[in-house]
C-alpha cells in the first residue's frame, strides 16, 4: 500500500466511525498550522472536535511583555530583535510593526545567532532579542546567551517571555470542567525533553495522548491512535514520532536549558499566571537580562474582556464570546486567538463564510 | 509551536554544517547534536540543527498502521 | 559627473542637464524623448486604449533576476498585457535622495533601457527629483504606459466550469527579495521571476474571446488574486494540490522561513480564468514559450463554497485561501 493510499483508508476509517463531539487537543501552534492546511479539522467535524490548545508562543505572549519591549524600543540607540511571529502581536497600546512604521528599529531575524551578530556589528547600540517560544527554542536562545558572554559582546540581551509546556497541561487536566479525551502532544517540544515528559498526561490523567510529526500521516495516525481507545479503560501514550523522538530526548540542549535559565511564574495571555511556567535568564548570566539591563519588570493588566483563556484550555468555543465577530475581528483583534492567524478564533472566523462550525 | 525541518549534513567545520535541505544548501550550527557526521540526517530549527533523525523510523507509521488498518474494526 | 546625486542635479539647471543627457537620454534613446520639450507627442489611432501606473520602492534595489528598474519597466508593461493592450509608451519619474550612487543610478537606467529594448516599447518622457537624505529610502520610480487593446479584448462574466491556468512556477520574486531583506544565507536555484509577459498573452490573441480575464499576480501573490477574482464573480473556486507549479528550491525556502509560497508576489507571471473547454489547448499554446515551460491547469471556479477559494488534497481535506492579511513575515513557531 503505497503511504497516500494509506491515508486515504485511514482517513476514511475515521470519518465511518461512531463519534460524536469527541475532543482531541493539539497543543502545538505549528500542529494547529499543519491541520489547518491539511483541511484536517472541518474534514473530521462535528464527530471530531480539535481543539487549539495554549502551545503557541504568539497567542500567549502578554500584552505587559509587549509593553516592555515598547518601552526598552523607545530607549536611546537600542535595536530590537525578534522573530517575524511577535510582530503583530499588541501590548495594550500597539505593537511592534506599528512601532517600526514610527522608524524605530527593529530587525527580523531567522536565528538568535543572527540578533548576537547584529549586536557585534553595531557597537554603539544596545541590541534586545525578544525570546518567545517554548523548550525547542530555550536552548538555542541559551546558547546565545553563552555566545554573546564568551565573547564580551556586552550590548546584546535578551528580553525573555520562554515558557515551558508541562504547568499549563496540567492546569488544563486538572480543570474538572475539562472536556478533552485526547491530546497530541508538541512533537519538536518532545525532540528536546524527550516522549516520557509527556507521558504523564496518560498516566496520572488516564487521558490518551500521542507524540507526533506535522506531515499528514503523523497528524491523521495520531487521530486514528486516540479514537480507537474510545471504549479502552486503561489508555495509552505513545510516541509516534521516532524519527526525530527519543525517550529522554536532546540532554545536552536540557543541560544549556539549566545553565542559563531558571523557572518562575510567568503570565500567559488569556489565561492568567501559571507558577514555574516561565524560562528567566538566571543570576549566572544576568549581565544578558534585558530587565535587569533597563532596570524594568513586567507588569500585567488582568483583562476579563474576552473567553479566550476557555478557549485556549478547550472549555468554551469562540461563539460563546460576546465579542467573536463583531468587536474581535482578525483585522480588529482583541484577544490572543484571534491575533495568531493560528488562533482558535481566527480560525473559525475565517470557517465562518462556508457556514462550519 | 515549532518549525523544524530535515537535511542532511554534507560538511562539517567545527561548530557549523553545510546542511543539504531538500536540495538547498545552508549553514547550521550543530554544537547541539551528539557525535554529528557527514551523512547525517538532522532536524533544524532557528538554524541550530536540534536532533539527529533515525532513518531507520522512516517507514515506521507506515508499518504498524498498514497492519493495524487491516485487522482493525470499525471504530 | 559627480559620484553621487546631490540636490543641485535636482533644481533643473546645469547638473540636472547633465544628469539627463548623460543617463537618461544616454540609454532611454529615442527621438521621442531627446527632442526634450516638455510633452512627448505621438499618434494616436482610432481604437481603445489602456492607460497604466505604478510605482516602485522595493528593497533591495538589487536583487538576483532583476533590479527595480527592471521592475518597474515589467510592471507596467504587465499591466497593460493583461488588460489586452499592446505596450508602446512609457514615462518614468524618479525620486532620488540625495548622496545616491550616481553608478547605481547608471546601472538601473540601463537595465531599463535593456528590458524597454527587449519589449519593443519606448520611454518617451520622464521627471527627476532630488530630495533630502532621510526623505526617500534611495531611490523611488514611477511609470506610467500607454497601449492599445488589440483583438477587442473584454472581461466578462465568469461562469462555473471556467478554468484557472497559471503560466508559471509562483513566488519567485516574493520568496528572492525575502531571502535579501532577512539576510538569510542559502545556497540554491533562486531568482526573481520578474519579466514581461506580453509574449505569453500575445501567443494567445486568437483566443480572447475564450478568456474571461487575466491578471498578474504581484503584491500577496496567486492567493489574493484568486480571492479578487472570486470576489469579483461571486464563485468558487477550488484548486488542486500538488498542480500549483512551484520551483522545488523556492518551495523550500518558504518551508525554511515559514512563509507561503501561494502568498508570495511574482513579477513574470499570468492567471487566466478561461473557458473549461479551450483550457487545454490554451496551455499547449503557451508551453510552447521557455518562460512558461512549467505553465499548469491549476483549478476550476465552482456554483458551491461562493466567493471562498480553497485547495483541496488527496484525501478530500479542503485549505481555505483567504486574501493576506497584511504583511507576511517569516515565523519560527
Amino acid at each position: 500500500m503505497s503511504k497516500e493510499d494509506l491515508i486515504i483508508r485511514l482517513v476514511n476509517k475515521i470519518k465511518s466511525c461512531k463519534l460524536q463531539d469527541f475532543s482531541i487537543m493539539e497543543v502545538c501552534g505549528t500542529h494547529t498550522q499543519s491541520i489547518s492546511k491539511l483541511g484536517i479539522r472541518e474534514l473530521f467535524y462535528p464527530k471530531i472536535n480539535l481543539i487549539s490548545g495554549p502551545g503557541c508562543p504568539v497567542c500567549v505572549t502578554s500584552e505587559g511583555y509587549i509593553d516592555v519591549a515598547i518601552e526598552i524600543l523607545n530607549r536611546k540607540n537600542v535595536i530590537i530583535t525578534t522573530f517575524g511571529d511577535l510582530m503583530k502581536v499588541k501590548g495594550s497600546k500597539e505593537n511592534l510593526i506599528e512601532e517600526r512604521e514610527k522608524g524605530k528599529k527593529i530587525n527580523i531575524v531567522y536565528s538568535p545567532l543572527d540578533a548576537v551578530k547584529i549586536a557585534e556589528e553595531n557597537k554603539d547600540s544596545q541590541v534586545v532579542f525578544l525570546a518567545v517560544g517554548f523548550e525547542t527554542t530555550a536552548p538555542l536562545i541559551g546558547l546565545a546567551i553563552k555566545k554573546a558572554k564568551e565573547n564580551n559582546i556586552n550590548n546584546f540581551s535578551v528580553l525573555s517571555n520562554l515558557k515551558v509546556m508541562k504547568p499549563v497541561l496540567h492546569k488544563i487536566l486538572k480543570d474538572e470542567n475539562h472536556k478533552i479525551q485526547g491530546i497530541i502532544c508538541p512533537g519538536h517540544v518532545a525532540v528536546i525533553k524527550g516522549a516520557e515528559y509527556f507521558s504523564f498526561i496518560t498516566e496520572e490523567y488516564n487521558i490518551p495522548a500521542v507524540v507526533t510529526g506535522f506531515e499528514s500521516l503523523d497528524i491523521i495516525s495520531a487521530i486514528y491512535f486516540l479514537i480507537k481507545q474510545k471504549n479502552v479503560n486503561k489508555k495509552q501514550f505513545k510516541n509516534l514520532y521516532k524519527t526525530c523522538v527519543t525517550s529522554k530526548g536532546n540532554l545536552f540542549a536540557n543541560e544549556i536549558m539549566k545553565e542559563v535559565f531558571l523557572n518562575n511564574h510567568c503570565t500567559w495571555r488569556g489565561i492568567g499566571e501559571i507558577p514555574n511556567s516561565g524560562l528567566y535568564v538566571n543570576n549566572k548570566y544576568q549581565d544578558f537580562d534585558a530587565l535587569k539591563k533597563f532596570n524594568l519588570t513586567i507588569k500585567e493588566e488582568s483583562n476579563d474582556c474576552c473567553v479566550c483563556g476557555e478557549i485556549i484550555l478547550g472549555k468554551k468555543f469562540p461563539d460563546n464570546c460576546k465579542f467573536f465577530g463583531r468587536e474581535c475581528t482578525p483585522e480588529a483583534p482583541v484577544g490572543p486567538c484571534m491575533v495568531s492567524s493560528e488562533g482558535t478564533c481566527s480560525i473559525y472566523y475565517k470557517y465562518r463564510k462556508v457556514g462550519k462550525f | 509551536m515549532c518549525l523544524a525541518i530535515p537535511g542532511r549534513i554534507k560538511f562539517i567545520d567545527g561548530n557549523l554544517a553545510d546542511v543539504d535541505i531538500m536540495g538547498v544548501e545552508k549553514k547550521v550550527d550543530i554544537q547541539l547534536i551528539e557525535n554529528p557526521k557527514v551523512e547525517d540526517y538532522i532536524l533544524i530549527h532557528a538554524g541550530f540543527g536540534i536532533q539527529k533523525i533515525d532513518v531507520d523510523y522512516f517507514s515506521y507509521l507506515q508499518n504498524i498502521f498498514q497492519k493495524e488498518i487491516d485487522n482493525e474494526e470499525n471504530i | 559627473m559627480k559620484e553621487t546625486i546631490k540636490l543641485v542635479h535636482g533644481d533643473g539647471g546645469k547638473y540636472t542637464n547633465e544628469l539627463i543627457q548623460g543617463i537618461f537620454y544616454k540609454y532611454f534613446n529615442n527621438s521621442m524623448l531627446t527632442t526634450g520639450i516638455d510633452a512627448a507627442i505621438f499618434p494616436v489611432t482610432n481604437c481603445k486604449m489602456a492607460f497604466t501606473t505604478d510605482s516602485f520602492v522595493v528593497k533591495p534595489l538589487l536583487f538576483k533576476g532583476g533590479d527595480i528598474g527592471k521592475l518597474a519597466v515589467c510592471g507596467t508593461i504587465n499591466d497593460l498585457s493583461v488588460s489586452g493592450a499592446k505596450p508602446l509608451y512609457l514615462s518614468s519619474s524618479f525620486i532620488i535622495e540625495e548622496g545616491f550612487s550616481i553608478k547605481t543610478l547608471e546601472l538601473i537606467v540601463k537595465s531599463m533601457a535593456n528590458q524597454c529594448m527587449q519589449s519593443g516599447v519606448r520611454i518617451i518622457t520622464g521627471d527627476t527629483k532630488v530630495v533630502e537624505k532621510g526623505s526617500v529610502d534611495g531611490i523611488f520610480i514611477n511609470t506610467a504606459g500607454v497601449g492599445i487593446i488589440e483583438n477587442n479584448f473584454e472581461i466578462k462574466p465568469i461562469e462555473a466550469g471556467d478554468k484557472i491556468i497559471v503560466s508559471g512556477n509562483i513566488g519567485e520574486h516574493g520568496t528572492t527579495i525575502a531571502l535579501e531583506r532577512y539576510n538569510i544565507k542559502l545556497k540554491g536555484n533562486f531568482k526573481s521571476d520578474c519579466d514581461s509577459v506580453y509574449e505569453v498573452i500575445n501567443i494567445l490573441k486568437e483566443y480572447y474571446p475564450f478568456i474571461k480575464i487575466m491578471k498578474d499576480p504581484t503584491r500577496g501573490g496567486l492567493a489574493t488574486v484568486l480571492n479578487e477574482i472570486s470576489n469579483l464573480s461571486g464563485l468558487g473556486a477550488k484548486l488542486v494540490e500538488g498542480s500549483i507549479p512551484i520551483e522545488e528550491d523556492i518551495a523550500v525556502v518558504n518551508e525554511i522561513l515559514g512563509l507561503d509560497p501561494l502568498y508570495m508576489a511574482c513579477e513574470g507571471r499570468v492567471v487566466f480564468v478561461v473557458k473549461g473547454e479551450v483550457a487545454e489547448e490554451i496551455l499547449d499554446k503557451i508551453h510552447r514559450l521557455e518562460q512558461c515551460r512549467d505553465a499548469k491547469i491549476i483549478g476550476t471556479f465552482i456554483e458551491e463554497s461562493r466567493g471562498i477559494v480553497y485547495m483541496e488534497n488527496i484525501f478530500g481535506g479542503k485549505r481555505i485561501l483567504n486574501m493576506l492579511e497584511g504583511e507576511m513575515l517569516p515565523r519560527i513557531c
